[in-house]
């Protein structure tokens, strides 16, 4: 009974709690933009892609920074982290469960193969932002570097809600 | 220290606005021993009362030698009552789950410097007065006069000027009412204390210098003894 | 928070904050009462009211401590099962399956709580297997079961994994019939047993009749549904069932990998698990296509955990409410139990006590319910806890265990600081009685 229960609440639980599976259409698929709607919110360098970088509200000391990254090139390149003017370090990390309570391990790079996408998002990998000089304000935006094996790739982030678990993409002309 | 008593033009009234006691005038030299008598709720205690500072004046004044305590602000007149004044009740109002010397230094949980000193006061006073200073037993377990002797050990702990008494016989019987009141007025004349009792017990008024009544909620002055 | 002191705050280790949070969340409960007692000393007075009203004393305390202890249990509760599960989940890095609900693989794969799922193909299989930086690849066969314990078909390899290097008793499988059991199998080394198709009521008890396992080694315990369950070789499995033995014709005979894609008869699930974090992350991204789902189950636990944390911060209002609402009870009980004592209070007003000293005894009596009772609610929630866990990990295998730890003893500091500052009420009100009425009872 009390088994059938917690498995119950567990699997209820999915549907409202976890983001949509991967197969999902993929809706900002450039066909659907208009142009230049996203041109803060996309970077490209030699055929990798960075689209939607995005991370919360918050005025604490750290900040993770989530991004769908892309390699359409036709050579595997590797992330190796990043900077950016608004903290003293800018590093992976990828998310373990210990003891129960969520925890993120630095990493110290990430391959990705040609023609694969890696996905940055909550309870998976993030850019860890320590030594945060200011506080980050829903709908702020700031700069930073992504830095690939294969050089530099600038785009903006964007500040979203403090509990946020994906990039708002409602109703942002600039 | 001079704590004449001198009350002039007093009016107490209840809380329906009905005048309770008036007091043209009393007085009352430091160091005398004074019988307040009268019928049952002629306004004795409610007398013994308004001299503590306990009710409220609705005109005249109390004066205690320098202190005007119709005056005084309510924590002045719990000050006044904790160096100067020692109260006896007619039904003891002991805890009854505490030891004869808690009791009777009571006022050392409240008195802070002077706390050792009333503690010996206690001490003394129970021991005078023919008690275990601290057996550990609780006052429950004590007969009325014993306990009668332990609230009258209270009120003299701290060794204060004035003395007030509601009834402190009426509780007991006869041969522990008149051993107390032996020992109570021995031990105000002792130390020259001005001792006001409120009481029907004409073996109290005996041993008093001075007898005085009060009658329908008016102040009668002295009545002449063995009258 | 001004940068100084954000900065300050930050440096701490999470220990020191958990400790100034809960020591900042108890200030005012110890400062009041301070302030209020200072001077004074009316802890005499306080155990005479205490003992003479013992049995209304005591039964304000338990009912503090009840509703206390709720916040407490729920608090702990919810920890515990977080905790287990996630333990549960520790040796399972990365699970491939086919696309579909992450959850119900997990649960299938992780707490053997069995689905039907379509199987993964053995050129999927080989391809994660032969992938750099895999240092181990299992199928998960789940399906079959033993008078309810769960039947595995898996290879040495993820036994080994399991059991973290070492079997506590007896030996690997080496051949098709045998089998490990998991710690709390009731089958001894030696004993034999024919699995029935299916798990549970509707399993077919004879489908596989004529198929007999013999036990030869046991894992230890790991406080997981894998306790119950019994691991046999995969490709026996596949052979119970009819099916291709996984290896070509001709070395059939032959256990674990590699094995022939062409044989391949399938498997639901394939544990994945390579040594480095951020392989596992490179291979979940691999592993991502239109015929394969990766999944850390770690990561899906968290947002399930996230969403019990939810359930828990609801249910914790409520029990934060309750609290308020007992003591707001307690304290008005204790303004009529005051009536009751209100002869000795007047009696210290006309002795010359001073109104804040009978304040104190009034205040003190109350803080000493809240305090004791929340003391008690911490024990009573640690045990409703404890039994609650014993109760969960008998109906689910997954061993939950009851413990203490800063965000139940901050909530009853911040419990204890709003209510000791409620029970300055009563005692204002003890002050506003009429000493002479009072006085004369």
């Amino acid at each position: 009974m009390l088994k059938a229960a917690l498995f119950a609440l567990l699997a209820g639980a999915a549907t409202l709690a976890l983001p949509a599976p991967p197969v999902v259409a993929d809706e900002h698929a450039p066909a659907q933009e208009e142009p230049g709607d996203h041109s803060h919110h996309e970077a490209e360098l030699d055929g990798v892609h960075a689209v939607h970088a995005w991370t919360r509200a918050t005025d604490a000391d750290t900040a993770l920074v989530f991004v769908d990254i892309e390699n359409g090139s036709d050579r595997d390149v590797v992330l190796e982290g990043g900077e950016s003017d608004i903290a003293e370090k800018v590093e992976i990390v990828g998310f373990v469960l210990k003891d129960g309570a969520p925890a993120w391990e630095p990493l110290p790079q990430m391959p990705l193969k040609a023609g694969r996408e890696l996905k940055l998002a909550p309870n998976g990998l993030a850019l860890r932002f320590t030594g945060v000089k200011e506080a980050l304000h829903e709908g702020d935006e700031f700069e930073m570097e992504f830095h690939f094996d294969v050089g530099h790739l600038a785009m903006h982030v964007q500040v979203e809600a403090a509990n946020a678990m994906h990039h708002s993409h409602a109703g942002h002309k600039h | 220290m001079d704590l004449a008593l001198a009350v002039s033009g007093l009016s107490v009234r209840g809380d329906d606005g009905r005048a309770i006691l008036t007091v043209e005038s009393l007085k009352v030299a430091p160091g005398t021993a004074v019988a307040i008598r009268g019928p049952s709720g002629a306004g004795k205690s409610t007398l013994l009362f308004a001299l503590a500072g306990l009710v409220p004046v609705a005109a005249g004044s109390i004066r205690w030698g320098g202190h005007e305590i119709s005056a005084m602000s309510e924590d002045g007149r719990a000050a006044f009552r904790r160096r100067f004044v020692g109260m006896v009740f007619q039904d003891f109002l002991l805890f009854e789950e505490l030891s004869a010397l808690a009791n009777a230094s009571l006022a050392g949980a409240y008195s802070g410097a002077r706390r050792g000193s009333i503690r010996e006061g206690a001490a003394a006073m129970l021991q005078r007065l023919g008690l275990p200073s601290d057996d550990g037993r609780t006052v429950a377990t004590f007969s009325g006069g014993e306990r009668q002797r332990v609230a009258v050990a209270r009120a003299l702990a701290a060794d204060p000027a004035i003395i007030l008494a509601d009834e402190p016989t009426a509780s007991l019987d006869r041969a522990a009412a008149d051993a107390l009141i032996d020992d109570l007025v021995r031990l105000a004349r002792e130390s020259g204390k001005t001792l006001l009792i409120a009481s029907h017990d004409l073996a109290v008024h005996a041993r008093m210098d001075r007898l005085v009544e009060v009658i329908d909620g008016r102040f009668c002055g002295d009545v002449a003894q063995h009258a | 928070m001004p940068e100084a002191l954000s900065d300050f705050w930050y440096a701490l280790s999470p220990t020191a904050q958990d400790a100034l949070l809960f020591a900042l969340l108890l200030a005012p409960a110890i400062l009041l009462g301070l302030v209020v007692v200072a001077g004074y000393r009316p802890f005499a007075l306080v155990r005479a009211m205490l003992w003479r009203f013992r049995w209304t004393s005591l039964l304000f305390i338990l009912l503090i401590a009840v509703s206390v202890g709720i916040g407490v249990g729920l608090i702990a509760q919810e920890r515990g099962l977080r905790q287990g599960t996630a333990r549960a989940a520790d040796k399972f890095d990365l699970i491939v399956t086919a696309p579909g609900s992450e959850v119900t693989m997990m649960l299938a794969a992780v707490y053997l709580q069995p689905s039907d799922v379509p199987l993964l193909s053995g050129r999927v299989f080989n391809d994660i297997a032969g992938s750099e930086n895999v240092s181990l690849a299992a199928p998960i066969a789940f399906g079959d079961s033993f008078e309810g314990a769960p039947v595995i078909g898996t290879t040495a390899g993820f036994v080994t994994h399991l059991s973290s290097g070492a079997l506590a008793e007896g030996r690997m499988f080496a051949e098709h019939e045998e089998a490990v059991a998991g710690a709390r199998v009731p089958l001894a080394i030696g004993e034999t047993f024919t699995p029935a198709h299916g798990v549970g009521p509707s399993a077919e008890e004879d489908g596989h009749q004529g198929h007999v396992y013999r036990i030869v080694g046991r894992m230890p315990a790991s406080g997981t549904p894998w306790d119950r369950a019994i691991l046999v070789p995969v490709e026996s499995v596949w052979e119970v069932h009819g099916l291709a033995s996984g290896h070509a014709p001709g070395s059939e005979a032959r256990l674990g990998p590699p094995f022939d894609a062409d044989y391949f008869p399938g498997t639901p699930a394939i544990l994945v698990h390579a040594d480095q974090l951020w392989a596992n992350y490179a291979l979940r991204s691999q592993f991502t296509t239109a015929e394969t789902m990766a999944f850390f189950p770690g990561a899906v636990l968290a947002s399930l955990h996230a969403l019990l944390g939810d359930v828990r911060q609801v249910m914790s209002v409520m029990a934060v409410v309750t609290q308020v609402l007992v003591t707001a009870g307690v304290l008005t009980g204790l303004i009529i139990l005051m009536r009751l004592f209100a002869r000795r209070l007047a009696l210290l007003r006309a002795l010359g006590a001073p109104r804040r000293f009978v304040f104190a005894v009034v205040w003190s009596y109350a803080a000493f319910l809240i305090g004791a009772g929340a003391l008690l609610g911490i024990a009573v929630g640690f045990a409703a806890s404890a039994i609650i866990s014993r109760i969960v990990t008998a109906r689910t295998d997954i061993l939950i265990r009851a413990s203490l730890s800063w965000p139940e003893f901050q909530l009853v500091a911040g419990f204890v600081s709003l209510t000791v500052l409620l029970a300055l009420v009563p005692a204002f009100l003890t002050l506003a009685r009429p000493v002479v009425k009072d006085l004369r009872g």
